[in-house]
C-alpha cells in the first residue's frame, strides 16, 4: 500500500464519520449518501492520480472539478432538460439557503438543503485531504473536521455533543496515525531493512496521542466554556442603574423555555375569577422585514393610567390576581391584561400605550425573581356582537401598529385577500385569519422552526412547512391582520397554566406568544391562532350555526359595547421625573456590541503575530535549562531577527552564515559580538567543552540591537506587524515540496533501473579514462 | 630517532610550530597559502600528498620547502620509465667484505619523499611505491624494514604531457590523502618571486625550523582533536552524496571518509581548535575527495569538473545544527 493510499483511506474514514456530525441539524439523513459517494469518488481519484504520477496540485484540481460536476448532477438530477442546469441549480440552492435561514434544527427535509449539506461535507473533506496529502500537514486536518463538528454545535446552541465530538476525534486520530506510518517509512527509506530500526506503530500511536490529547482537552474545555461565556459577556455589557434602558427581546427566551426538556414551574397565582388568565410580559408592535420588534417606549412611574381604547371597567368587575414568582428572571412583570394597579417591590415603570410594566431599578433583568405581588386588572373580553361591528381605530400612542409595510411578500397579501374576500367587518376578517391558521394542515411543533419572525420565516411557515409554534402563529396572524388593515402587535407572556386547588401553576412550557388586535371601543383584543395549546377566546370564533358573516353572539352583550376610548387626561397625573427614559432598540445595541467585538478580534488578530514574536524573543533570551539550550535559542533568535528584516537565511555552517549576517552589522559588532556568538554555537554543537557563556547574553544583545538598527523601524513596520520568521518553517516546507528533488539524489527506483550491462559499460576498467 | 622519547605536545604547540613552518615555506613560495596549509594538514594527518599541475608552478619547490623546513631526511625520486622498484624500496647486495647480503635502502627511506612525475614510472614501480606508502614498511628478501616516522610522500603528477606516461589508477590515487592543484600565482606574487628568485636560490637560505620528532609529537597531539558525532555524520553524508551523485560514476570510498576525518582533525588543530567544525570538512572535501572519484560520461561531456561536482554535493548536504 502506498503512503498516499493510506492517507486517503484515513481521510475518507474521517470524512465518512465526520459527515454524520451534521445529523443533528436535519431530520432528513439523505444528504449522507451523496456525500459518502462523492467522498469515495474523490478518494479514488486521488489514489488513481497518484498511480498515474500526476502532480498533486493537478489531482486536487481534478478532484474539485469532479466534486463540482457530481454535486451539480446529483442536485439537478434527471429533470426536464429544457431548463438550463444552472437555471435549476441556483433556485434550488437559494431555496435551500432560505430553508436553513428560516427553520431551526432539526430541519425538515428539503432538496436544496440536502445539496448544501452535501457540499459542506465534501468541501471540508477536500480541504482535509489537501491538507493531509498535498500540503503534508495532517495535523491541520483538525480544522476542517472541527468545522464540521462546530456547524451543528453553533447552529443548535446546545451543550457539547459528546458523540459527534468523539466521531471527529476518531477521524482525526485516523489521519494522524496513517501519516505516522507514512513518516516512519519515509525516515527509513534510504536505509536497508536490517540496518534501519523500525519504530513500529506503537511509537506512532504514542506520538499521535501525545500530540492530539492536549488539543482535544483544550477543545473540550473551550467547548464547555464558550456557550456559558457568551451570555455572561453580553449581559455584562448591558447598562445597569441609571441611563438608557436596554430592553430585552422577550421572545428570545421563549423558544429556549419551550424547548427545555423538563418543564419547570416559574410562577403560581391565585385569582378571584373562576378562569385563569393570560399573563403578559411585553408586546412587540413594530413590524418590518426582520420581523416583530419593540418600539421606543415612554416609561412612566406611579399608578397605572387608563386602558387604551377602553373607558369603563368590565361588568364582572376587576380581576384581582396574587402572583408569586419562583425562579423567573425578566425585566417585564408578568401581569394580566389590562393591568390597573400592581404592588410589586422595586422600581417599576409602565408604558401607557402597551401597559407593559418594566423594571427600571438596578439589576433590572433579575427584577422579577422571588416577587410576590397583587395585580388588579380588567379582563378585556369583548362581546362578540359588538366586536363584529367594531371599526378599526387608532390606538393611543401606538400609531405604528397601523403601519402596513410595503415590502410584505405578495403571496402573503394575496393569501389575506383570499381569506377575507366578502368579509367586511374587521373582526370577522381577523376571525377568518385565525380560523385559517387553526385549521389543517397547520400543526404545532416546537421542533423544526426557528424563533425568527422575518418575512422569509413567516412565508416559509405559511406556505411550506405549515409547522411551527406560538411565535410563528402569533407573528403570522399579527402580520396578516396588518395586511387586512387591523392594528396589531405580538404579545409575549404566559398561558393561564393549570389549576391545582385554588392555585394556578405556570411552567416554563407555558410561555407563549399571541397576537393582540385593536378595535375601536374594544381596545386591544387578544386572539389565539396557535392550535392545540389553547382554545380560542369565544369572541374570536364564528359560531358554526351562524351565517359565516356573523360572529358568535353567545356571550351576553355587555355594557361596554359602545364606549369611547379612554380619556387622555387620566394618564397625566404621574410624576414627570422619569418621563422620557428613552430606550433604544436592543438590536441596534447588539449590532454595536457585535461590531465592537469583531473590531476587537480583528485588532487582536492584527497584533497577535507581533506580540507572539515579542514573547518568543523574550522567552528565547530568558533562562534556559542548560547553556547548550540557551545558545541554540539565541542562535534561533538571531536567525528570526534576520528573517524579520526581510533577508534570506543563508544555508551553511554558522561561520558562513555569520559572514553574510555580519555584512549588515557595524564592523566592531560583527568582529566581536557576532563571532563570539558563532563560536559559542560551534562549541555547543561540535565541541566537547563549552567556554563560559557569561558574555553570550551581552553579545547576543549587541547583535540583535545591531540588526534591529540596521533598518529603521518605520521602514520595516509591515515586518514588525507580520514577522516573517513566524512563517519561516511553513515557507521552508513549502519550498521543499515545490522544488523537485535534485538529480543528484537518485531515488531507490532509479538505482534499480540501471541494468547490469549498463553498469559494466559505465564502470571503469583498469586505468583511468583521461 | 627510534627510541627517542617523544615529547608530549599540546594543540597550542601545533599552532605555534606549524606557524613557523608556514612562515618558512612562504619565504620560498609566494602566494600559495592554501597549498601550503593543505600540505601541512596532510603532514599532520599522516597522509600523502598528490600535487597535480602543469610544469613550473612550484610543485617540486613546495615539496622541497616543506622537507627543508623540517630538520628531517628528505629524498627525491625522479620517476622515469626505466626506474626499477628496487630503486624505490632498496636492494640487498652481496658485501664481499662481510660475506653477507647487505640492505641498501632505496629512495623511500626518508621522512619526506618527493616523488617527481610519478606518472612517468612503470606501473610496477608505482605499485612498489604506493604499497610502501600504505604499509609504511618495505619488505625486501623477506626482511621487513620500517620506514621513518613521520613519513610523507609528496608526489607530483603532470597532467599535460601524457605520452608515455602511466597515470595512476584510482585505486592508487585513493592512497593519497589529498590532491592539490597549485595553479598559477597572482601577479603580485609572481613579481615578488622574480625579485626573490632572480639572483639566489631561496631554498638554500631555508633553514629548518623544527625537527621530525617534534612533528611526530604534533601528529600525536592532532589525533586527540575531538570530532562530534554530528560532524562524523556530516562526513558520512558528504561521502554518501558523492556515491549517490549522478555526475560521478565512482564515489568516494570508506577510506576517503577516514582520511577526511583525519584531515579535518589536522585542519582544526592548525586553526587552534580542539574540535572539528563542519567548515573544516567542507573546506577539505574537494582536496580530499576529488582525486578519488570519477565523473560520469555526461558530466565529462558537459565539461563539469569533479571539483564542481564535489562542491555541489557538499552544498546539498545540510550542515548539522544539533549536538
Amino acid at each position: 500500500m502506498r503512503p498516499v493510499d493510506r492517507l486517503w483511506i484515513a481521510t475518507t474514514i474521517a470524512g465518512f464519520i465526520g459527515a454524520m456530525t451534521l445529523l443533528p441539524l436535519t431530520e432528513d439523513a439523505s444528504y449522507l449518501y451523496p456525500a459518502w459517494l462523492l467522498i469515495a469518488v474523490l478518494s479514488v481519484a486521488a489514489v488513481v492520480g497518484d498511480r498515474l504520477r500526476l502532480a498533486k496540485v493537478v489531482v486536487n484540481g481534478i478532484q474539485i472539478l469532479l466534486a463540482a460536476a457530481l454535486a451539480v448532477s446529483l442536485a439537478i438530477g434527471p429533470g426536464p432538460s429544457d431548463v438550463a442546469w444552472y437555471a435549476r441549480l441556483v433556485p434550488l440552492l437559494r431555496s435551500g439557503y432560505n430553508h436553513i435561514q428560516t427553520s431551526a434544527a432539526p430541519m425538515p427535509a428539503d432538496p436544496g438543503t440536502q445539496i448544501i449539506l452535501t457540499l459542506i461535507v465534501v468541501l471540508l473533506f477536500l480541504v482535509a485531504g489537501i491538507l493531509a496529502d498535498t500540503l503534508e500537514r495532517p495535523a491541520w486536518t483538525l480544522a476542517p473536521l472541527l468545522a464540521l463538528y462546530l456547524i451543528p454545535a453553533v447552529a443548535l446552541r446546545t451543550d457539547v455533543n459528546v458523540v459527534s465530538f468523539l466521531v471527529v476525534v476518531i477521524g482525526y486520530l485516523a489521519i494522524l496515525f496513517a501519516d505516522g506510518l507514512n513518516s516512519d517509512r519515509r525516515w527509513t527509506r534510504n536505509l536497508s531493512h536490517d540496518s534501519a530500526m523500525s519504530r513500529g506503530s506503537r511509537g506512532i500511536w504514542r506520538l499521535s496521542v501525545v500530540v492530539a490529547t492536549p488539543t482535544l482537552v483544550a477543545a473540550v474545555i473551550l467547548g464547555v466554556m464558550l456557550p456559558t461565556l457568551s451570555p455572561t459577556f453580553f449581559s455584562s455589557l448591558r447598562p445597569n442603574g441609571t441611563g438608557p434602558i436596554q430592553m430585552v427581546d422577550p421572545s428570545i427566551d421563549l423558544r429556549k423555555n419551550l424547548e427545555q426538556g423538563a418543564s419547570r414551574q416559574v410562577l403560581s397565582y391565585t385569582t378571584n375569577k373562576p378562569t385563569g388568565t393570560y399573563l403578559r410580559l411585553a408586546t412587540l408592535p413594530v413590524l418590518n422585514v426582520d420581523g416583530w420588534s419593540q418600539s421606543q417606549v415612554t416609561l412612566k412611574q406611579g399608578a397605572l393610567g387608563g386602558v387604551p381604547g377602553v373607558a369603563t371597567a368590565p361588568s364582572g368587575g376587576a380581576r384581582v390576581t396574587n402572583i408569586q414568582i419562583d425562579d423567573f428572571s425578566s425585566m417585564y412583570l408578568p401581569v394580566p391584561y389590562a393591568p390597573r394597579a400592581q404592588n410589586a417591590t422595586g422600581e417599576w415603570s409602565y408604558d401607557p400605550a402597551s401597559l407593559m410594566i418594566i423594571a427600571t431599578g438596578a439589576n433590572r433583568t433579575q427584577a422579577t425573581v422571588g416577587q410576590t405581588y397583587t395585580v388588579e386588572s380588567w379582563d378585556i373580553e369583548p362581546n362578540g356582537a359588538a366586536l363584529s361591528t367594531a371599526k378599526v381605530g387608532v390606538p393611543d400612542g401606538q400609531s405604528m401598529t397601523l403601519d402596513i409595510p410595503a415590502d410584505i411578500p405578495t403571496p402573503i397579501v394575496q393569501l389575506v385577500n383570499q381569506l377575507t374576500t366578502g368579509v367586511d367587518a374587521p373582526a370577522l376578517k381577523a376571525a377568518a385569519i385565525q380560523a385559517y391558521l387553526r385549521s389543517s394542515p397547520f400543526s404545532y411543533s416546537v421542533q423544526g422552526a426557528s424563533g425568527q419572525t422575518s418575512y422569509d420565516a413567516i412565508s416559509t411557515f405559511l406556505f411550506k412547512t405549515k409547522t411551527g409554534y406560538c411565535v410563528q402563529y402569533a407573528s403570522a396572524m399579527a402580520l396578516m391582520a396588518r395586511v387586512a388593515g387591523i392594528p396589531s402587535r405580538v404579545a409575549v407572556g404566559f398561558l393561564p397554566g393549570t389549576q391545582s386547588g385554588d392555585h394556578w401553576l405556570v411552567t416554563s412550557h407555558d410561555m407563549h406568544a399571541w397576537p393582540e388586535l385593536y378595535f375601536e371601543g374594544q381596545g386591544w383584543v387578544r386572539f389565539e391562532p396557535t392550535p392545540s395549546v389553547a382554545v380560542p377566546p369565544p369572541w374570536t370564533v364564528v359560531a358554526a350555526n351562524q351565517p359565516s358573516a356573523a360572529p358568535s353572539s353567545a356571550a351576553a352583550p355587555s355594557a361596554s359595547s359602545s364606549v369611547q376610548p379612554s380619556a387622555q387626561a387620566t394618564q397625566d397625573h404621574q410624576s414627570p421625573s422619569s418621563v422620557g427614559i428613552t430606550t433604544s432598540q436592543s438590536s441596534r445595541i447588539r449590532t454595536w456590541i457585535v461590531l465592537g467585538v469583531v473590531g476587537l478580534i480583528l485588532l487582536l488578530l492584527l497584533v497577535a503575530p507581533m506580540v507572539s514574536r515579542r514573547l518568543l524573543r523574550r522567552s528565547r533570551l530568558g533562562p534556559a535549562p542548560d547553556p547548550h539550550e540557551s545558545i541554540s535559542r539565541a542562535w534561533l533568535e538571531v536567525r528570526d531577527t534576520w528573517l524579520d528584516l526581510g533577508h534570506r537565511w543563508p544555508q551553511g555552517t554558522p561561520r558562513q552564515i555569520a559572514d553574510v549576517v555580519g555584512q549588515r552589522l557595524p564592523h566592531d559588532v560583527a568582529e566581536t559580538a557576532l563571532s563570539g556568538v558563532v563560536s559559542a554555537v560551534e562549541q555547543s554543537r561540535y565541541s566537547q567543552h563549552l567556554d563560559d557563556v557569561e558574555g553570550l547574553r551581552r553579545q547576543i544583545d549587541a547583535v540583535l540591537s545591531g540588526l534591529d538598527a540596521s533598518r529603521p523601524w518605520y521602514r520595516r513596520l509591515g515586518r514588525i506587524l507580520l514577522p516573517a520568521s513566524l512563517t519561516y518553517a511553513a515557507r521552508q516546507w513549502w519550498s521543499r515540496i515545490t522544488t523537485r528533488p535534485a538529480p543528484d539524489a537518485p531515488t531507490e527506483e532509479t538505482d534499480h533501473l540501471t541494468s547490469p550491462e549498463d553498469e559494466a559499460f559505465q564502470r571503469p576498467v583498469g586505468s583511468a579514462s583521461r | 630517532m627510534v627510541g627517542s622519547v617523544i615529547e608530549k605536545r599540546t594543540l597550542g604547540d601545533v599552532l605555534d610550530i606549524m606557524g613557523t613552518v608556514r612562515t618558512a615555506i612562504e619565504g620560498v613560495i609566494e602566494g600559495k597559502r592554501g597549498s601550503i596549509d593543505m600540505a601541512m594538514v596532510v603532514l599532520l594527518a599522516e597522509g600523502h600528498l598528490l600535487l597535480e599541475d602543469v610544469p613550473g608552478v612550484g610543485k617540486t619547490m613546495l615539496a622541497k620547502a616543506l622537507g627543508r623546513s623540517i630538520a628531517s631526511t628528505v629524498r627525491r625520486i625522479q620517476f622515469t620509465p626505466d626506474l626499477l622498484p628496487s630503486d624505490v624500496t632498496g636492494v640487498s647486495i652481496y658485501n664481499q667484505a662481510s660475506g653477507g647480503f647487505e640492505f641498501k635502502p632505496g629512495g623511500i627511506f626518508a621522512n619526506i619523499v618527493v616523488g617527481d612525475e610519478i606518472n612517468r614510472a612503470s606501473p610496477k614501480t608505482q605499485s612498489a611505491m604506493l604499497e610502501s606508502m600504505e604499509e609504511r614498511q618495505v619488505t625486501v628478501d623477506g626482511v621487513t624494514h620500517k620506514l621513518a616516522t613521520p613519513f610523507m610522500v609528496i608526489a607530483t603528477q603532470n597532467p599535460i604531457e601524457m605520452e608515455g606516461t602511466y597515470p595512476l589508477p584510482e585505486a592508487q590515487r585513493d592512497r593519497f590523502m589529498a590532491r592539490i592543484e597549485m595553479g598559477y600565482p597572482t601577479v603580485a606574487a609572481e613579481i615578488e618571486m622574480l625579485d626573490n628568485h632572480g639572483s639566489r636560490d631561496p631554498l638554500a637560505a631555508l633553514t629548518p625550523v623544527t625537527d621530525a620528532d617534534t612533528i611526530h609529537s604534533l601528529i600525536l597531539a592532532v589525533r586527540g582533536v575531538y570530532v562530534a558525532p554530528a560532524v562524523k555524520k556530516y562526513i558520512i553524508d558528504i561521502v554518501t552524496a558523492t556515491r549517490q551523485s549522478r555526475d560521478l560514476r565512482l564515489g568516494a570510498s570508506p577510506r576517503a571518509s577516514l582520511q577526511l576525518l583525519r584531515a579535518g582533525r589536522a585542519k582544526a588543530a592548525l586553526s587552534g581548535r580542539d574540535y572539528v567544525l563542519p567548515d573544516d570538512i567542507a573546506d577539505l572535501a574537494v582536496n580530499v575527495l576529488a582525486h578519488r572519484t570519477l565523473p560520469s560520461t555526461e558530466a565529462q561531456l558537459s565539461r563539469r569538473s569533479v571539483a564542481e561536482i564535489i562542491t555541489k554535493a557538499v552544498q546539498s548536504v545540510p550542515v548539522p545544527d544539533k549536538r
